[in-house]
């Protein structure tokens, strides 16, 4: 589509002798002084009737002239037509370039002016309104299909006709022209052609060809496809992180086993860990040891809330509170020195006595601890054995102790009714330790306070704190994390979520390699083809987890870490080359891997 | 500085109380993570007769890292890297087994055990621990030949 932007017409000269040049009408203008010039840019003032797709310039020129009708038609010799408008036999020369000019009568005369144009090559017609006596309709085709190949535009009859009129003052040769007899003076020859010349400019009203627009659909389509699964892999990696984060809650994934960095033990978790004052576990020589297991009056209620936000539920550290008297008689105690030497190591912790009672797991607060407390014949000297109940639960052991301790300990002949007795918390009972395995100086009686870790291994705080601050969760003797379980220390990553895969596979497919070779160790290695082909392709397998196992294991930096297949230096290069590999990564992959995390 | 003050104390301890066949100090006075250990070749062994030193370095992290034990005297033997760095493979030294309240004199003791009785399943150098096993005679010969050649 090519609609008009401008309209000009100005009059120029055509010399009667020029012949060659003619086609390109490059005259000279008149001055418009002596002549006339036109230039119509108001929007308001035309219109753009039909228009082909503009081939080459954006301009359409040529000399105005009233296409010739038949002359038996009634459109000719109109009234609105002055009779000497300029006709194609007013034009010097067949070959120019025309524009047709006519007013918009009826539809028949319109269609007679337009194929009278055709035939004439015209590069465009203008038509112009004419007062509503003679016509109302303002499109000479209406609704037909446009047949020919010129443009066609229309200008308003308050411009038309005038330029109409002046078409007719520009028809005859120059000493009859508008002002004819100044032209001749000015210089010009008599016999040369003063006619208006017509220049309609246009615009491409379609900036966005077929292709553009192809295009467009297509990186908009790419894009939609980009996001669409950059979406998708991050909606799985979250579901993979939570997974991973729900199964370290649930005590699942070894997180120190990760070798995912450092993981230490926040401070506010580190100042829950209680702080007690040593009590020695056969110190008390002199001293009953319930005097012993009065806990420290200064800080006991942080400490019994330490304790029940960690978890380590403890039942007796209430007992202790309420009342200390009743967990260990004085008597008994002088009983235990006697009996504790030769029993103690090897029996388990339960206060109630009970050799038979398997209540040792159930007690919260003795998970594989590695120092039996020596309180176990307190009451298997006075015979409360026999028949303790055994199916009780922990949790109703725990919330029935503090109310049944006094009557079991004081009147052991009711022992067979009463449920068992929560086992003392070790401060109460005295501790196993005797020194700091840090600094290996001797914890003093009743005087050094000391840090109880979960699994009850006790340190001074200014040996172990900074430990656990800055360097493990691991308690130094157990190797049992300090961290309450269900905490998740660190930002899971995706990078965390692929190793903790990647350590799961090795796992399960040493398991299958190891039955693998197990079955067939066990029968006969004379099977069939395609068993031998899967018994390579296995230990091809085992191969290539070997060395990543040994790369997964270098990330902890063992010293003397060695890899099953492979030599004594194995770790520290696997070390190196995942540093490399974590490190020295290129800028484009990193934003590939935010974009596209699933891939890797 | 805690590890400083455990270090010195262990030495203090060591000499009042030194293992058999062990002799130790520090390499220079000034710094004490730097220990010399001298091990006399238990009799009966093929390294009887034979003098090792041996450097025994403590990590700045000490005692929650372990020490490390190398040999300065070329040693034919299953659980030391035959190298200039002469490493010496002991179960509670790595650092998953190791725990601080293991004390210097105990890893000397272990080193001095290793002497007497190789361990074959925590060997460093395979191949003599398979001439170990399967030859124990030519073991003996080329161990005795190296106590002579180097520990001498």
């Amino acid at each position: 589509m090519s609609a008009a932007t401008s309209f000009n017409f100005s009059v120029i000269v055509i010399p009667s002798a020029a012949r060659s040049n003619a086609a390109n009408l490059d005259f000279p203008t008149l001055n418009q002084s002596l002549s006339f010039a036109l230039e119509v840019s108001s929007p308001s003032d035309f219109q753009t009737l039909y228009s082909q797709d503009s081939k080459g310039g954006n301009t359409f020129k040529g000399l105005l002239y009233v296409p010739d009708l038949e002359s038996t038609d009634p459109c000719d010799n109109h009234e609105l037509v002055p009779r000497n408008a300029t006709r194609k036999s007013n034009l010097p020369m067949d070959d120019l370039k025309l524009i047709a000019y006519a007013p918009l009568i009826t539809q028949h005369c319109s269609r007679q002016y337009m194929y009278s144009a055709e035939n004439d090559n015209v590069a465009a017609f203008i038509f112009y309104g004419v007062p509503s006596k003679y016509s109302n309709h303002t499109d000479p085709l209406q609704g037909e299909d446009y047949p020919f190949e010129y443009p066609v535009y229309y200008l308003d009859g308050a411009i038309g006709q005038p330029l109409m009129n002046k078409l007719a003052d520009y028809s005859a040769n120059m000493s009859e022209v508008y002002n004819g007899f100044n032209l001749t003076e000015a210089g010009y020859d008599i016999r040369d052609y003063a006619r208006i010349y017509a220049v309609i400019s246009t615009r491409n009203t379609n900036p966005m060809p077929g292709l553009w627009l192809f295009l467009l659909v297509v990186v908009a389509v790419l894009l939609f496809i980009i996001g669409a699964s950059s979406l998708l892999m991050h909606l799985f990696q979250f579901h993979y992180r939570r997974s991973l984060r729900r199964r370290i809650a649930n005590g699942e994934v070894d997180l120190e086993g990760l070798g995912v960095g450092r993981i230490t033990v926040p401070r506010e978790f580190l100042a829950k860990f209680p702080l007690y004052q040593y009590v020695a576990e056969n110190g008390g020589q002199t001293t009953p040891p319930r005097q012993k297991a009065q806990p420290d009056t200064t800080q006991p209620t942080s400490r019994e809330e330490g304790r029940k936000k960690d978890k380590v539920k403890i039942p007796g550290a209430v007992v202790v509170k309420e009342g200390v008297s009743i967990v260990i008689p004085a008597t008994i105690s002088t009983e235990r020195k006697s009996k504790g030497k030769e029993k103690a190591k090897d029996k388990p912790k339960s206060p109630t006595t009970n050799t038979n009672t398997p209540n040792t797991p159930n007690t919260p607060n003795t998970p594989n601890t590695p120092q039996p407390p020596e309180m176990t014949e307190v009451s298997t000297s006075r015979g409360l054995t026999l028949a303790s109940p055994t199916s009780t639960t922990p949790s109703s052991k725990s919330r029935s102790s503090p109310r049944v301790q006094s009557p079991a300990t004081s009147t052991p002949q009711l022992g067979t009714l009463t449920p068992p007795i929560a086992t003392p918390p070790p401060h109460a009972r005295g501790y196993h330790q005797t020194s700091c395995p840090i600094c290996l100086d001797d914890f003093i009686h009743q005087e050094t306070t000391v840090r109880e870790l979960p699994c009850l291994h006790i340190f001074h705080p200014e040996c172990i704190d900074p430990y656990l601050e800055s360097q493990s969760s691991l308690c130094v003797l157990c190797k049992q994390s300090c961290l309450p379980k269900g905490y998740v220390p660190i930002r899971l990553t995706n990078a965390i979520v692929r190793r903790e895969r990647l350590l799961r596979t090795v796992r399960e497919r040493s398991r299958e390699v190891a039955a693998a070779n197990a079955a067939a160790n066990g029968g006969s290695e004379s099977g069939g083809i395609i068993w031998r082909w899967r018994m390579r392709r296995l230990r091809r397998q085992e191969q290539d987890l070997v060395g990543r196992q040994a790369l997964v294991r270098a990330g902890r930096g063992h010293y003397g870490e060695r890899a099953r297949g492979g030599g004594f230096g194995l770790g520290p290069q696997y070390r190196e080359h995942r540093e490399v590999e974590d490190v020295v990564r290129p800028r484009w992959r990193e934003t590939m891997d935010r974009i596209f995390p699933g891939f890797r | 500085m805690a590890a400083v003050k455990r270090i010195t104390k262990e030495l203090a301890e060591f000499s009042n109380n030194p293992v058999p066949g062990v002799s130790a100090g520090l390499a220079s006075e000034e710094n004490v993570f730097k220990w010399n250990v001298i091990l006399t070749g238990p009799p009966g062994s093929p390294y009887s007769g034979g003098v090792f030193t041996l450097n025994l370095t403590l990590p700045q992290e000490y005692p929650f890292k372990p020490p490390t034990l190398n040999f300065t005297t070329k040693i034919y033997h299953p659980n030391v890297s035959n190298d200039e760095k002469g490493s010496m493979c002991l179960g509670i030294l790595r650092s998953d087994s190791w725990k601080p309240s293991c004390k210097i004199a105990q890893v000397l003791e272990m080193a001095a055990g290793l002497l007497k009785e190789p361990n074959v399943d925590d060997a460093v150098e395979t191949s003599i621990a398979d001439e170990y096993k399967n030859s124990p005679d030519s073991f003996e010969k080329t161990a005795r030949e190296w106590t002579r050649k180097y520990a001498k």
